[in-house]
């Protein structure tokens, strides 16, 4: 049959159809006009437009992957979709009719321009006679009843990188459903994505109001039927369709690493990006692959523990269409789902509600919320190692402005990156890793953690900070492949929070059916092995657990169910990071400042705070515009940020549910000029626990930067006297403050053109195990300083001393100065005063200068440099290496380089020395 | 591992320019972007102090490494598009101009830089955007001329972030978003900049905002905001004048009183919170 030739129903069909989005996959295109070709025509140039815009927008992401993974398989990228024809703005009805059990059956055109060749016809003939048992099983029977028409709809693809897809119109004008399908080289990219075309058939004209749902839903299901033994033909490759699923629709292990609250909002690509002419580069990164993975991964926990959770959710849409559109009404309609498949009430996902499971994934939270937004996304490089190659992770990170109507602006701006040891010692592992530069909304790095601990794991704490946002990591180097040892581990991880002691061993359990693995040791708070058990590839239900081991006790800090995909998993555990945060009595009525020491699981609502929308009354103060942002327009509350708001009444009560990482140093980023902050973590921070990053530098102490790189002084809210018509206060003072305290919000000025990160270490931080190392105790018969360098490579250390005394002269003193014996090769520090010095004390001076030669080194390998004041005091010290790059330290501080030469002079520099 | 290789590899290069040139040439390290992709320039772009030798940019990131005779102060890309020309300030040692933008069209994008708190224009402003730079005039206009833009697609021109600075205040940002080009010009509006010198952090936030006449005389005056016929806020004026309120939507009266002196009742309707009313000046009588 051919349609060009079929006469329409009477309808009004257009050319210059108007498109409207609900959502990213479901295209409305309004119909007017009896020719049908050109309605054709708008719904194939709208899709592949689409495909074309998802294709360049995902395109740099998907071959990080591949790279990452050593996949060699090229798949096509792919987004199938739904188009629904209206006509005055009402979907034309549907082609398909309900039944009491619906059922669909599909059909190909035997002439005319939509035939699809035998052979690929077979193959998708074969694949639904295949399939539909699984998909009934996984989906539930379909909304409808009735053919499907599946045409070809491929003659003007023009790009084969970025096929659309195929999408579904519940009625194509002439009262036939059908299918508008590619003709794929791959016939198990074919299948996938006709099983995906499929699905979004049976959900027919129901949908659900936001792309998580519906692309997830779908996506999950799609990946859950394409692995089902046997439910697809034989003749495919089912390590090809493992490469397509793997490609797009799988977000693989690193599930938590990628769980972060710049995902969320009602549609994965905004509408201004998707209904214009997008960048067709690479350079705007994985965002929006990430999103449409990160929706099906999501999902497909879900189906780990239900396998029949969505079929029985959409049987309940189909029966009740206005549920798809109401997330409270979904969320307890998938409790009650678990509960009835489970048998008993209170059923648990992830030994979670379904309501506290569903607010930690960031990817399912349907609220449109305003402002930057940041995403980090790393990517383990495991293969193609070599050399000193121990922790090769692609840092990217995705930073983008969503405007109120939920437009994003992708922005261009300068990170750098600040990577933390387990010690919370600042990372340098090259230059080239100092900064960061973002454009089109889009920037990465690519470092390697070098081999710090003999070869041990170690967890790296990667914080991104771009103006006064910041997005952090947990990343395990030397955990899942390295040069020496390139099979990537299957399970890895890392461990942050633990209330570690001198002593104590940190361990990970993992149970999943049939097996128990564990101990598992973690060191410096990263873990890693190879199961080497082909059962632990499978999607599935892990328990794991962290324990503690102190004098010989085991004591269980965490148990966490996971449900992970096929394959390997990668793990961010968290001793007690999540939590209730009760602010210190509550919020006054009036106007207050208020801080969030949490990370909220959702984005604050008015009805949070009790209020109407018009009613809410926020505010954050933006430099970049120098004027405040008013809700809605403000940013929604985050972690280490401050607010004014204003109640009508007291609210004794507030609290608010979020991640926290109560023992964890905690960073917060400024921005030049005032910012309105708040303490991190849930507990009052002095100064003196705070530490300030600028740029490149290393952290220094609050009470330093301040005068230099933030204002001297910071300023908290004192409520003025009720207002004497609303009886509440309604303005305030702002006074001096000295310290950070939990749920208050401070204003801070930063000096700093490049502004600067806080990181706050809370009062019993987690950060161990530290490196202790014994200051040598040096003996001096006058007043003076003195300062010991000690130059490590991870298993040795070797230091001199350089100091000040009313006592020296220039000139070599027996009394005061040492020589270095003559040097065998080995690893050396030594100062350069005409001779090789042990020790070299110099007249005293409040700026002292010193020439450093580090000997023995091995070009490639990573050294580590401290320093420790003896006696006396020193303000700061500031290392200059042969590139001219200066490293400020504060004494008691160190940093870590790679040797670009066996032997290196440095200059170091001793500022404010004194008695 | 390519990318990697490959920064690896330009920064390398960019080591070797700065250590190993001759005494009168400086080392210029930079990156070409294109405004129609948001990435690098492909085909590749040609970077060139004019009429001397060119470097072609990266391909994986449009970065380019370029030796030039020291105290170069422009530099030329030639690439599929229009040629661009970039000022930069004299290059000596190695010299970062940052990113270059490109792109199919040019446009001068137009503002003006003002004082936050008393909004006077402020002169002498450094402004830059997409390598393109301008210094503000006395009455706090720039205009950067010959900026890279494409009429077809603004994303990557939005997303550029532009940078102002100005002696004795907070170096600021901007953005053209949502502008976009009329006549060869996209006029971007003010740019507000806040004061360093001033150790005090900004006053509350409102929703409503005017101020009472005479400054100077009117210090005293009690406003009061009445909705309907209940009074919901009142506010002290100080020497400036100014009083403020910050209240959720509705339709608001106004009205003055300093002694036996009154001004005319003002309407303030707030229609959303997240937008500022401002009040017509009033004048005690």
């Amino acid at each position: 049959m051919d349609l060009i030739t079929k006469p329409l129903l009477g309808l009004a069909l257009v050319a210059a159809a108007n498109l409207s989005h609900a959502q990213s996959s479901r295209f409305k295109i309004e119909v007017s006009s009896r020719a049908q070709t050109s309605v054709y025509a708008k719904m194939d140039s709208v899709v592949r437009n689409y495909g074309r815009v998802a294709a360049g927008l995902t395109r740099h992401a998907r071959e990080l992957r591949q790279q990452s993974r050593g996949l060699q398989t090229r798949v096509p990228f792919s987004l199938p979709s739904t188009v629904v024809l209206t006509s005055n703005g009402q979907p034309l009805e549907p082609a398909l009719s309900r039944l009491a059990v619906n059922s669909l059956t599909i059909a190909f055109d035997s002439s005319g321009s939509f035939v699809f060749p035998s052979a690929y016809q077979a193959e998708l003939q074969s694949v639904f006679d295949t399939v539909v048992p699984t998909m009934n099983a996984v989906f539930g029977p379909p909304s409808t009843s009735g053919t499907v028409y599946v045409r070809n709809y491929d003659a003007t693809i023009d790009d084969r990188d970025a096929v659309a897809g195929g999408y579904f119109v519940a009625n194509n004008g002439s009262g036939q459903a059908e299918i508008r399908f590619p003709v794929y080289q791959n016939a198990e990219a074919a299948a996938v994505n006709f099983v995906h075309t499929l699905l979004l058939a049976y959900l027919g004209p129901d949908n659900y109001g936001w792309d998580a749902f519906q692309e997830g839903l779908v996506r999950a299901a799609t990946m859950k039927i394409a692995r089902t033994p046997g439910a697809m033909p034989n003749t495919l490759d089912p390590a090809q369709i493992e490469a397509v699923l793997d490609s797009t629709y799988d977000v693989g292990p690193t599930y938590d690493w990628y769980n972060q609250r710049a995902l969320g909002g009602p549609v994965f690509i905004a509408a201004n990006l998707k209904s214009t002419q997008l960048p067709p580069g690479g350079s705007l990164g994985g965002l929006y692959l990430l999103r449409f993975q990160m929706s099906g991964s999501a999902w497909q926990k879900a189906l780990v523990e239900y396998p029949g959770l969505i079929s029985a959710l959409n049987q309940d849409v189909y029966g009740n269409p206005a549920l798809g559109s109401d997330v409270s009404g979904l969320q307890t309609d998938c409790q009650s789902i678990m509960d009835s498949i489970s048998g008993h009430s209170g059923s648990t996902l992830e030994g979670l509600s379904f309501h506290d499971w569903f607010r930690r994934q960031f990817i399912l939270e349907t609220g449109q919320t305003q402002g930057q937004k940041l995403l980090v996304e790393p990517i383990a490089i495991s293969s193609g190692l070599s050399g000193t190659d121990f922790g090769v992770f692609a840092v990217q990170a995705n930073y983008f402005l969503t405007a109120l109507n939920g437009d994003e602006t992708l922005l261009s701006g300068t990170s750098y990156p600040i990577f933390w040891d387990p010690a919370f010692n600042r990372i340098f592992p090259t230059s080239q890793e100092d900064r960061m530069d973002v454009a089109g909304g889009y920037g990465s790095v690519t470092p390697n953690f070098p081999d710090f601990f003999s070869g041990q794991a170690y967890r790296v704490v990667i914080d991104i900070p771009i103006l006064d946002q910041v997005a952090r990591v947990n990343l395990p180097a030397g955990a899942i492949a390295t040069a020496t040892n390139p099979a990537p581990n299957d399970l890895y991880g890392t461990v942050e929070n633990a209330p570690l002691l001198l002593g104590d061993s940190l361990a990970v359990t993992v149970s999943w059916p049939g097996s128990t693995l564990g101990p598992i040791p973690v060191t410096n708070g990263a873990f890693g092995v190879n199961t080497a058990d082909p059962t632990f590839q499978n999607a599935q239900k892990l328990t794991v657990q962290v324990v503690l081991t102190r004098n010989a006790s085991p004591n269980t800090l965490l148990t966490r169910i996971v449900d992970k995909g096929p394959g390997p998993i990668a793990l961010d555990l968290h001793v007690d990071g999540s939590g209730t945060y009760s602010f210190p009595n509550g919020l006054p009525a009036g106007i207050w400042m208020a801080g969030l020491p949490v990370d909220p699981f959702a984005s604050l609502t008015p009805a949070d705070f009790n209020l109407s929308a018009n009613q809410l009354l926020l505010a954050r103060y933006d430099q970049t515009l120098a004027q405040y942002r008013l809700y809605p327009d403000v940013e929604s509350p985050k972690i280490g940020h401050g607010y004014f708001v204003r109640l009508p009444a007291a609210q004794p009560a507030f609290s608010l549910d979020g991640r926290t990482d109560p023992n964890t140093p905690t960073a917060v980023a400024l921005k030049p000029g005032w910012n309105m902050i708040a303490s991190p973590l849930p507990e009052s921070v002095p100064t003196s626990s705070i530490k300030v990053i600028r740029s490149t530098g290393v952290p220094i102490d609050y009470a330093t930067s301040a005068g230099a790189d933030i204002g001297v002084d910071f300023f908290r809210f004192v409520q003025g006297a009720p207002d004497s018509a609303s009886g509440l206060p309604e303005t305030g003072s702002l006074v001096q403050a000295t310290s950070f305290d939990p749920g208050l919000a401070y204003f801070v000025r930063v000096i700093a053109p490049e502004g600067v990160t806080m990181l706050f270490f809370p009062s019993n931080p987690s950060v161990g195990p530290f490196s202790t190392r014994n200051a040598a105790t040096l003996a001096t018969s006058s007043p003076g300083w003195t300062v010991q360098l000690t130059l490590g490579d991870g298993q040795r250390q070797v230091d001199a001393f350089a100091g000040g005394s009313q006592a020296a002269t220039r000139a070599f003193d027996p009394r005061l100065d040492s020589l270095m014996p003559p040097g065998i090769g080995g690893m050396q520090i030594v100062l350069i005063e005409g001779q090789r010095m042990y020790r070299d004390i110099q007249p005293m001076n409040s700026t002292a200068k010193f020439s450093l030669r580090l000997e023995g080194l091995i070009p490639g390998l990573s050294y580590t440099i401290g320093t420790s004041l003896l006696n006396g005091r020193v303000h700061d010290i500031r290392i200059t290496d042969e590139r001219s790059v200066t490293r400020r330290l504060m004494p008691g501080q160190g940093f870590t380089f790679i040797a670009s030469a066996k032997t290196q002079v440095w200059q170091v520099m001793f500022q404010g020395a004194g008695l | 591992m390519k990318t990697r290789d490959l920064l690896f590899a330009t920064l390398l290069l960019a080591g070797c320019g700065g250590g190993g040139g001759s005494a009168g040439n400086a080392t210029i390290v930079g990156r070409v972007l294109d405004v129609q992709t948001g990435g690098p320039p492909s085909p590749q772009a040609s970077v060139s102090v004019p009429s001397q030798t060119s470097v072609l940019t990266a391909i994986a990131d449009g970065s380019f490494v370029l030796t030039a005779p020291a105290g170069t102060t422009q530099l030329l890309v030639t690439s599929s598009y229009p040629p661009f020309t970039f000022t930069i300030p004299p290059a000596s040692g190695t010299a970062t101009p940052g990113d270059l933008w490109i792109g199919p069209e040019k446009v001068d994008v137009t503002g003006r830089v003002v004082d936050s708190s008393t909004a006077v224009p402020i002169a002498g402003a450094s402004v830059t955007l997409a390598g393109i730079s301008a210094t503000s005039l006395g009455d706090g206009t720039f205009t950067l001329p010959n900026v890279a833009y494409s009429s077809t697609s603004q994303a990557a021109f939005w997303g550029i972030t532009g940078n102002i600075s100005a002696t004795n205040y907070f170096a600021t940002t901007f953005t053209t978003a949502p502008n976009v080009a009329a006549a060869g010009i996209v006029a971007i509006g003010d740019v507000l900049m806040t004061a360093s010198n001033n150790p005090n952090p900004p006053g509350a936030p409102y929703d409503i905002h005017g101020r009472v006449l005479p400054i100077g005389g009117s210090s005293g005056t009690v406003v009061t905001l009445s909705l309907g016929a209940t009074a919901v806020r009142v506010f002290n004026v100080g020497s400036d004048g100014v009083y403020t309120f910050w209240v959720p939507t509705g339709s608001y009266t106004i009205s003055y009183s300093r002694g036996s002196q009154s001004a005319p009742q003002q309407n303030a309707n707030v229609v959303q919170t997240n937008t500022i009313v401002d009040v017509p000046d009033v004048t005690l009588q």
